[in-house]
């Protein structure tokens, strides 16, 4: 029976995330490091991140495409900011706010997608995994560990946070 | 008033920014480690094969649970303990098992252990070099006993 189960539960999924791993497990661990700046705490963020890859690998359609990489990239950031303040707890230092996720070093041309990249990295994950990726407020709070409750509050606060931003750039 | 349609050009605008800002992943390559090799290639196995890995560790949890379940009634109730017991002799009657644990203090002593299995001879089972651990099995019936005596 169990030589049965391992035949059929080979599905589409296998060579998926197996793709994912061998195609994006070098510039993941290129964005954990940028943050941790320390290897072995980078290989421990990449690590998570694919098993949370792993647990919503029937989301990604086309493990090649750029918004499967948008994808990887903002999961690594997440779980790479989870451990740099899981490591700040440890060693009983205060910090004022999370350290800047990678995208802090982009500057579009899009006025609005400007005021995106002004934003926290925790906001700047929530809009895009909502608008650019479509995820509703549940699968948000599974990715980023979060309740769903939270999940919603974030969205609002993001929103909220960058109406400011435009309304200081001007914009509105 | 910023619209979800103009949040969504604006994101798609980000991830493309954000994706050219990136190195391309061709060019991050990186020596992992053996220990990282190892759990991410266990994680692949366990993507190949996700039923029969939630199918065994659901079988597991329940054994578990089967087992903590058992254990609790045997801790608690004196007739269950009872009922085991019974089923246990009931089930191996002809035979029980002697085990005795122990290492003598004084080896010029060692302690002496003797099977008198109710006829006149007496099977001496001392253990000369008075190891800890001596065993044996013996027949049940009327007049057999074990006795031991220094």
């Amino acid at each position: 029976m169990l030589v049965y189960m391992a035949m059929t539960d080979l599905s589409e999924d296998q060579p998926k995330f197996e793709k994912i791993y061998h195609t994006y497990k070098g510039l993941m661990f290129f964005v954990a490091n940028g943050i941790l700046s320390d290897e072995r705490d980078a290989e421990d963020a990449v690590h998570n991140a694919f098993i949370k890859i792993a647990k919503m690998i029937h989301k990604i359609k086309d493990p090649m495409c750029s918004q499967t990489r948008n994808l990887v990239v903002i999961i690594v950031e997440r779980k790479a900011i989870d451990l740099y303040r899981a490591n700040q707890r440890r060693a009983r230092l205060l910090y004022a706010e999370d350290p800047s996720g990678i995208a802090g070093n982009t500057l579009p041309d899009h006025e609005l997608a400007y005021c995106i990249s002004q934003l926290p990295a925790r906001y700047q994950q929530v809009i895009m995994l909502k608008y650019h990726h479509g995820f509703g407020c549940e699968e948000i709070a599974r990715l980023l560990g979060i309740s769903k409750v939270n999940a919603a509050k974030l969205d609002q606060r993001a929103k909220a946070k960058l109406k400011e931003i435009c309304t200081a750039e001007g914009l509105l | 008033m910023i619209s979800d349609e103009m949040l969504e050009r604006a994101a798609a605008e980000f991830a493309a920014a954000q994706a050219r800002a990136l190195p391309n992943p061709d060019d991050c390559a990186h020596l992992f480690s053996a220990k990282f090799e190892r759990r991410t290639n266990r994680l692949i196995r366990r993507t190949k094969h996700p039923v029969l890995y939630r199918t065994v560790q659901s079988a597991a949890c329940l054994a578990l649970l089967i087992l903590l379940g058992f254990a609790s009634v045997l801790t608690v109730s004196a007739e269950a303990r009872g009922s085991v017991l019974g089923w246990i002799t009931q089930r191996y009657p002809a035979y029980c098992e002697i085990i005795l644990v122990g290492k003598t203090e004084d080896t010029a002593d060692p302690p002496d252990v003797a099977y008198n299995p109710g006829c006149s001879a007496t099977y001496d089972m001392h253990d000369a070099d008075a190891l800890t651990h001596f065993t044996c099995t013996i027949s049940r019936g009327p007049g057999n006993n074990v006795t031991r005596s220094r």
